[in-house]
């Protein structure tokens, strides 16, 4: 049992990176980037190009990887969703399906459909009392909280944090207050990025890397955001959490296959229950 | 030859008639669909288990049409009190959900093993060198009906409505109409037509398997009604018969092509989709052909009966 | 009057969303220091005008000068980091953050960097906005509708502007905290700031202000200073509804 609830903390961490990306870009730009699946993948496969390819060390790999992301992200901004920000938010979601179409494929038809798992050694688990605890556990544990830890600094303390969170409760006003928008999105792209990009290559090291890798995660990802309330990023951190416990609690009445199934019942009933997130508080509206 | 042409053309119509229902629902109505490839995936599949059950194929097309239209409806609901925006994850996540569902519940659908010998409507009239043209002649005439459906249903007062909800779901709220209603409509319209198009697909294969279903098959759609020009039903035709068949005829490339596979071919194709659905976006946002009437018109016209 | 000596000019301005224009060339002059208010019926454009003046609304044509030189074409964000800064109608404070927040963020864009700065500047302001103080770690979202528009307005001065626009800073409030923020933009005034001020409260506008500016559908009406539109009997009748 106790095995179990950190087994779905160690999954719900996993998948809080993402949610964290994708809520934060939600409450900057209004618009849910169905791309952050692909994103994850194509991150996973730039760390395996410097790692296996390029043969360096891994998490020399992970840093250049993960800026690579962000490079790409960027530009994948501002070739395709910049010019579409004045349509409905609609246009953009189906354009954010369109990217994800695209990178996904891209990955495919340069790195094949097989899957691949980055060059690292295999390390015995650890045990402390009853609970096991194995090497990538440890390694996801260690690296997602240094992560959230670094990205609530800079939420909430820096002068970059305050003008994304300003961007995001008042865009006009933020603007007359002497905020650009134009550097907050780019920064929020680049957080977004860097912290996909970390959970491509966790996922990478639990399970395997392959084309398929981020969609699986989309649906979870999305969930997390949800249940935090898609707009509030901290709060995305907590549902990750719940979903990673559910998850795996539930791996004792389905089988664990359905993983997906148990994210999407929780979404669903979420949905009809409480629209505005299991955590956050509704946000304040203007 | 002949046979690729007459293979192409049967799915480049069954992509049309997705193409057509995505258009009712995203192009008139505003309600993203991204979960479409499942809605899909449920028709072909029952209508596969109902005829290899010994249902009649015609009657296994209408089960598989109904089934899919209430449960399509019932997602919809799901969202009730939400904007569109949740609709698309919460379409989307019932397809990956049904999908695995599908590819695990073996006593049902047989799983990864897939159902085989699925019996096409008719099958005993034609003789066989003909099953696929009689095939294809069946799709054609589908797709007209479901043209001149959704066409008689486009320029009626639920059409008006529909589109009217897209433009302003307040306005429409305010004239006392519910916004709920038409979203559970248009779903349920929208799901026996791609309902019908799963039950074509399983005829023409046959033999159904989880893999043949994916996100694709939404893509194409999206693609089809982007280039088509959302709201027309004209335009979905035209760019389904012409665009989606280059990218579907483009599969026959392996043969001639000589360094490529057809898995890079595939990917190539896709990575084209994926862009192009972008830069149509940005560059034609209202596709190459037009919507009956202005959106403007339709609120006044609508306001004012 | 030579150009250097102006805050804020608009010139045959012509301004509206969504292509459907609502300014039909309006022209204004702001000398430095000067207090301009701007009155008019409900829906005429006057926060149309007051948005186009500080960058949330591209005009159709027109041009908008700041203390000299041609912003037009600038954003929102450099107009303020050029001494322009405004409180709108609606919206104006930062809900979800702290009271606190909310002046640093009013102060940091705009001014240049340094934290000894901003405390000096927090002490003035709130030397202005006594009641914010004990208020200061609350979420202003929470806060009362005089003290939003406080904050509102304290974020506003935080960076020392050159030129204010205040878009209807009483709306909501009781008579006497209309008074009483009345007061304080005196005070502002006083201190050698040039203001820019829609009032639907034309005693308490024209009050504050040494000239007046009549905008009726999306035109200029009226430009005059305030004592003689205050002792025009016909512009009260016509316009400020026997106010
Ligand atoms: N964001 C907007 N989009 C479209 N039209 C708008 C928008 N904001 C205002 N309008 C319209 O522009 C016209 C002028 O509005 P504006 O807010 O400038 O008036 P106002 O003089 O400030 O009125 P009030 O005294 O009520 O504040 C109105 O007809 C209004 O309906
Ligand atoms: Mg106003």
């Amino acid at each position: 049992m106790l095995q179990l609830l950190l087994n779905g903390a160690v999954t719900g961490l996993l998948l809080s990176l993402p949610a964290l990306a994708l809520s934060l870009s939600f409450s900057v730009l209004r618009f849910a980037n169905y791309a952050i699946g692909s994103y994850l993948t194509c991150g996973a496969y730039l760390v395996y190009l410097f790692n296996v390819l390029f043969g360096w060390p891994l998490w020399i790999a992970a840093s250049v990887g993960a800026l690579g992301l962000a490079t790409l992200v960027v530009a994948i901004d501002y070739l395709a969703y910049r010019p579409l920000r004045k349509r409905s938010g609609v246009t953009l979601l189906v354009a954010s399906m369109g990217v994800a179409i695209a990178l996904e494929n891209l990955v495919r038809l340069f790195a094949g459909n097989s899957p691949r798992s980055f060059d690292v050694a295999v390390a015995r688990p650890l045990r402390f009392g009853g609970l096991r605890l194995n090497y990538e556990q440890l390694t996801i544990l260690i690296t997602v909280l240094t992560a959230l830890v670094l990205v609530w600094i800079i939420f909430r303390l820096t002068r970059l944090g305050r003008a994304m969170r300003a961007v995001a409760d008042n865009p006009d006003l933020a603007a007359v207050r002497g905020i650009s928008r134009g550097q907050v999105v780019a920064s929020v792209w680049i957080i977004s990025g860097v912290l996909t990009a970390i959970a491509g290559v966790l996922v990478g090291l639990d399970a395997n890397i392959e084309p398929q890798m981020g969609w699986n995660y989309l649906l979870p990802v999305f969930t997390a955001a949800i249940l935090g309330g898609i707009a509030s990023p901290m709060a995305a951190v907590a549902g990750a959490l719940t979903i990673g416990i559910a998850e795996e609690l539930a791996t004792l009445v389905m089988p664990p296959h359905y993983r997906m199934i148990v994210a999407f019942l929780i979404m669903a009933t979420l949905l009809l229950v409480r629209p505005w997130g299991l955590f956050g508080t509704r946000w304040v509206t203007r | 030859m002949t046979a690729y042409l007459i293979a192409t053309l049967t799915l480049v119509a069954i992509t049309a008639i997705t193409g057509l229902a995505l258009n009712l629902q995203w192009g008139m109505g505003g309600l993203v669909n991204f979960g479409l490839f499942g809605f899909y995936m449920l028709g072909a599949y029952i209508c596969g288990l109902l005829t290899v059950q010994g249902v009649p194929p015609l009657a296994s097309l209408v089960g598989a049409m109904c089934s899919v239209a209430l449960l399509s409806a019932l997602v919809s609901l799901i969202t009730v009190r939400l904007s569109e925006d949740y609709l698309a994850i919460v379409t989307l996540g019932f397809a990956e959900c049904l999908r695995l569902f599908i590819s695990y519940e073996e006593w049902l659908t047989r799983g990864t093993l897939g159902i085989a010998g699925i019996e096409r409507p008719f099958q005993g009239l034609v003789p066989a060198q003909l099953a696929d043209t009689a095939l294809l002649a069946f799709t054609l005439i589908a797709v007209a009906l479901v043209y001149g459906a959704l066409q008689a249903l486009a320029f009626s007062p639920f059409g008006r409505l529909v589109r009217a909800t897209r433009e302003d779901p307040a306005v429409v709220e305010a004239l006392g109409k519910s916004v709920l209603t038409v979203r559970f409509k248009v779903f349920a319209v929208g799901g026996a037509i791609l309902g019908l198009a799963g039950s074509l697909h399983a005829f023409y294969y046959t033999y159904i398997d989880p893999t043949q279903f994916s996100p694709i098959i939404t893509a194409y759609a999206f693609m089809a009604v982007v280039i088509g020009g959302r709201g027309s039903n004209r335009g979905v035709l035209i760019s389904t018969f012409t665009l989606i068949l280059v990218l579907e005829g483009s599969r026959f490339l392996v043969d001639w092509v000589p360094h490529l596979g057809s898995s890079e071919l595939a990917a190539i194709r896709l990575i084209l989709v994926g862009a192009g659905l972008v830069l149509l976006l940005i560059i034609k946002p209202d596709g190459f052909g037009k919507e009956p009437r202005s959106a403007e018109a339709e609120i006044r016209s609508f306001t004012s009966t | 009057m030579s150009e250097d000596a102006t805050g804020l000019v608009l010139r045959d301005v012509h301004a509206g969303y969504g292509g459907q224009p609502i300014l039909h060339g309006v022209s204004m002059t702001l000398r430095k220091g000067e207090r301009k208010v701007v009155i008019g019926p409900n829906g005429s454009g006057k926060s149309t005008l007051m948005k186009t003046a500080v960058g949330l609304l591209r005009p159709l044509s027109g041009q908008i000068l700041l203390n000299g030189q041609d912003v037009t074409a600038l954003r929102a964000s450099e107009r303020a980091r050029r001494g322009l800064t405004y409180v709108p109608q609606e919206a104006n404070v930062f809900r979800n953050m702290s009271v606190l927040e909310n002046l640093r963020i009013g102060h940091e864009f705009i001014a240049p960097r340094g934290g000894l700065a901003f405390a000096g500047r927090l002490e003035e302001v709130l030397r202005l906005f006594p009641e914010i103080r004990p208020k200061l770690g609350t979420t202003a979202g929470h806060l009362s509708g005089g003290q939003r528009q406080m904050v509102a307005m304290a974020a506003a001065l935080m960076p020392d502007p050159t030129v204010l626009a205040l878009d209807e800073p009483s709306a909501g409030l009781s008579p006497r905290n209309a008074e009483l923020l009345f007061e304080i933009i005196h005070r502002i005034a006083d201190s050698g700031v040039t203001l820019l001020l829609i009032e639907q409260n034309t005693r308490l506008g024209l009050g504050a202000a040494d000239n007046g500016v009549v905008l009726v559908a999306g035109q200029v009406r009226l430009a005059a200073p305030t004592a003689d539109i205050l002792a025009n009997e016909n512009i009260r009748r016509l316009y400020l509804g026997g106010a």
